[in-house]
């Protein structure tokens, strides 16, 4: 079910309504028979493989929290074989199989493996990623093993963030299922704002963009060096405003029925380097990356060569976890190489700061810096958004070599394009810089806020890109 | 809920409701203004729908999508079958807009003669298909006629269109320059025939033959549009005007041509004509013809209705 379908408007209105309606006892039934129908709404026979991975690691948080020694530390092995493997098989097997055959193709020798019709569940890496993470914090003891089945599977399956996140920890959301909550009027008009300016986000403004940026980068060949920098250029907010949007309509769902899961963006195009970037963007998946693969490799707590590898495998493993394309795995890996050479160059950097005195105007210098992470971030955008490393490998040689008139669909489309950028722009320019001088939504005076859900809401039907269809995020 | 939050959810609830009065009106205001200068607008597609609905009395209309827009020059139709022309195409609306927008025109006049532009794979459904028939919901209620065809954009049109303002969704700086004429300065527009000037320079490459399942829907509107034509008596010709590359076997093209010859319906398909197919000097790109490659087929095709006749 997509959230910016009337399909959800309803679904949510009915089930919060009974939600707090009901007796808390019976909500977590409520939640999960909700969060299962959720699911089934994409491709019901799915939720059989999500129920097998709830099942196994259900049991293994039980074995976990009661044996010791190696004995533990193989439930957790075959816990984590378990998760990876059901992504192995429907994320990676094809992808795999593609490559065993060019790679045999070169001998000569024809690949006797079949391939696999099947789809992709949807959101299947990021629930696939909250169920380990379970297992593993109950493995190091920061959480107690659940004993209510039903609460676990609402843990995996809660329906906000069930399908593209926030990738959410147990010490976090298992013990809020248990918790009573009420109908307060803040927390809901709160959560109910996020949806709205989520809804703004993804309609006026990432399916806007998307129409330009399809039409360029499915047919790049079609396309000059400068339209395709526009076009990187509108994917970048396209994806920001596509992905923030559905983690904001996520937070909100779950806060008006008083839930409060994690934030997952905090304005990452105001980063002055890559690694604050990653402090900003998609948080919930970098502090996993962080807390369970880069510290478990060794983090920073090694010799420095060490220290580099670390930090590029698991921005490798990251671009990889995004799909099984090489695509995604180069766009991690340029972006784990941006990291190791940030920290290779700064005293250099630094040093000629220093020499050109820009350090002595530290707002140019860090608009210089926001500058230089943005043109950075959109490179790798390339590749994430490219259909494939040769469009990537065109697009990039067109931008430097074949420059010419820009592409204009039609000029409406184009002034709709900019404008939606520009007004998102002056929004997070606002909540960056000025959030508590001036406040619209959140402003004392009711009448100013009436308006401001209004004007959201006019904009929204004047706008909008109603037959948009789904989150970017949704096929990880 | 306990007592205590009933008056929250009771606060919450008036608030709510003073909300969507707020957005009710609104949308009311905001909604007739854009009723009103939509209907207003005097240049540009919009308009050009309008005026084929409400006032146009030709006796020869061209229905189809850009490549009837860029393909049927007026003067050499006018001039050898003695009939004023208007070309009701439009860029990126096929079968569906055209049944609607036909329906519409023929409750208010009956033309003598329509020729319908069909393309390769017409009728094959494409993800845009039904996003495409946004340019219908301005005339949603006002001729409810057209109303089914409008529902099929998703089963939760009829709730978007308690809204005033999504008729108008996306169309504010059309129905801006509508008014202000500036499309009428920007594009060469002779009674619905718009030219195009350049000839192709790309190098050749491989087509993308459209290829998918026939849509039932598109189908039933063709039907339709010939079952309306037939009903009123306007002499209807089908055509499929050249392409630049040939496209084989057709599904669609031999689906509508099958369909027609059993309505006794001419189907003229230069599909496959050797005058134009790899012949740049008559495309501006694989899709349309040049103003050059126009006249060439309007003859053409001229000739052929002629022979016809006699």
């Amino acid at each position: 079910m997509l959230f910016n379908s009337f399909h959800f408007v309803f679904f949510f209105v009915i089930v919060t309504a009974i939600y707090f309606a009901i007796p808390h006892k019976f909500r977590w039934f409520l939640l999960l028979s909700a969060s299962c129908y959720f699911y089934m709404v994409f491709v019901p026979i799915y939720i059989l493989i999500l129920g097998f991975t709830i099942v196994i690691d259900y049991f293994a948080g039980i074995y976990l929290e009661k044996t010791q020694g190696k004995k533990k530390k193989w439930f957790l092995i075959a816990s984590l074989i378990a998760n990876i493997g059901v992504l192995a098989v429907f994320k990676y097997y094809n992808f795999l199989n593609e490559n065993l055959t060019i790679l045999l193709k070169t001998f000569i020798i024809q690949n006797p493996i079949p391939y696999l019709s099947i789809l992709l569940p949807i959101g299947l890496s990021f629930h696939t990623f909250q169920a380990m993470s379970y297992t593993i914090e109950v493995y190091r003891g920061n959480q107690k093993a659940e004993r209510n089945f039903g609460i676990y599977a609402l843990y995996v399956m809660f329906y906000p963030q069930l399908v593209a996140g926030p990738i959410e920890r147990p010490q976090n959301l298992l013990h809020q299922f248990y918790e009573k909550h009420y109908f307060e009027y803040e927390r809901v008009v709160d959560g109910l704002k996020m949806i709205l300016f989520g809804l703004f986000k993804k309609i006026v403004i990432a399916d806007r963009l998307a129409i330009y940026v399809n039409a360029v980068y499915n047919n790049p060949e079609q396309h000059n060096g400068f339209t395709l920098i526009v076009a990187t250029i509108f994917f970048a907010f396209q994806i920001y405003c596509d992905f923030s949007a559905y983690s904001e309509i996520a937070i909100g769902t779950a806060q008006v029925m008083g839930f409060k899961l994690m934030t997952n963006f905090n304005r990452p195009y105001f980063s002055q380097s890559i690694s604050e970037f990653w402090k900003r963007w998609h948080i919930s998946l970098s502090s996993w990356f962080k807390d369970y693969l880069y510290i478990s490799l060794g983090g920073n707590k090694v010799t420095i060569p060490r220290w580099y590898f670390n930090l590029f495998i698991v921005f490798l493993i990251s671009g990889l976890w995004h799909g099984a394309n090489w695509t995604y795995i180069i766009w991690g890996g340029l972006n784990g190489f941006y990291l190791v050479f940030a920290i290779i160059t700064k005293k250099y950097r630094d040093g000629f700061s220093n020499l050109i005195r820009l350090n002595h105007f530290p707002k140019i210098n860090g608009f210089f810096q926001i500058m230089t992470t943005f043109i950075l971030a959109n490179f790798a955008w390339i590749f994430f958004r490219a259909n494939n490393l040769e469009n990537a490998a065109l697009i990039i040689k067109k931008i430097f070599t074949q420059w010419g008139e820009l592409f204009i669909p039609t000029s409406s489309m184009m002034a709709y394009s900019f404008f939606s950028i520009l007004f998102l722009l002056v929004i997070e320019i606002k909540r960056e810089y000025f959030n508590e001088k001036i406040s619209f939504m959140y402003n004392k005076n009711i009448v100013v806020r009436n308006l401001s859900y209004s004007f959201l809401i006019i904009l929204i039907l004047l706008f909008g890109v109603f037959d948009g269809g789904q989150f970017i995020y949704f096929q990880f | 809920m306990e007592y205590n939050k009933y008056s929250t959810f009771i606060k919450f609830t008036l608030k709510l409701f003073v909300l969507i009065i707020i957005v009710i009106l609104l949308d009311g205001i905001i909604g007739k203004t854009l009723n009103y200068f939509y209907f207003k607008q005097t240049s540009g597609d919009y308009y050009r729908a309008t005026y084929a609905i409400e006032q146009a009395t030709p006796d020869l209309l061209i229905f189809g999508s850009s490549r009837a827009n860029h393909h049927y020059v007026p003067e050499v139709f006018e001039d050898s079958l003695n009939l004023s022309y208007l070309n009701v195409g439009r860029d990126g609306n096929f079968l569906l807009y055209h049944k609607a927008l036909l329906t519409c025109i023929l409750k208010r006049y009956t033309p003598k003669m329509i020729i319908l532009d069909f393309n390769p794979g017409e009728m094959i459904t494409k993800s845009d298909t039904y996003e495409r028939l946004n340019t219908l919901l301005p005339y949603y209620s006002k001729y409810p006629e057209i109303d089914e065809t409008i529902k099929l954009r998703g089963r939760f049109e009829g709730i978007k269109l308690w809204s005033k303002i999504y008729p108008y969704n996306s169309f504010l700086l059309n129905i801006i320059s509508g008014n202000l004429n500036l499309q009428k300065k920007s594009r060469l527009d002779n009674k619905g025939y718009i030219p195009l000037s350049k000839t192709w320079n790309e190098p050749l490459k491989e087509i993308k033959r459209q290829i998918g399942d026939i849509d039932t829907n598109i189908l039933n509107a063709y039907k339709s549009f010939i079952k309306n034509c037939k009903e009123k008596k306007v002499k209807l010709f089908i055509v499929v005007s050249p392409v630049f590359y040939s496209y084989g076997a057709d599904s669609s093209i031999a689906l509508a041509a099958k369909i027609a010859n059993e309505s006794n319906i001419p189907f003229i398909d230069y599909s496959k004509n050797d005058l134009f197919l790899n012949n740049k000097e008559y495309f501006q790109d694989v899709f349309h013809l040049n103003n050059e490659g126009a006249i060439m087929f309007s003859n053409l095709l001229v000739d052929s209705l002629n022979n016809m006749k006699s």
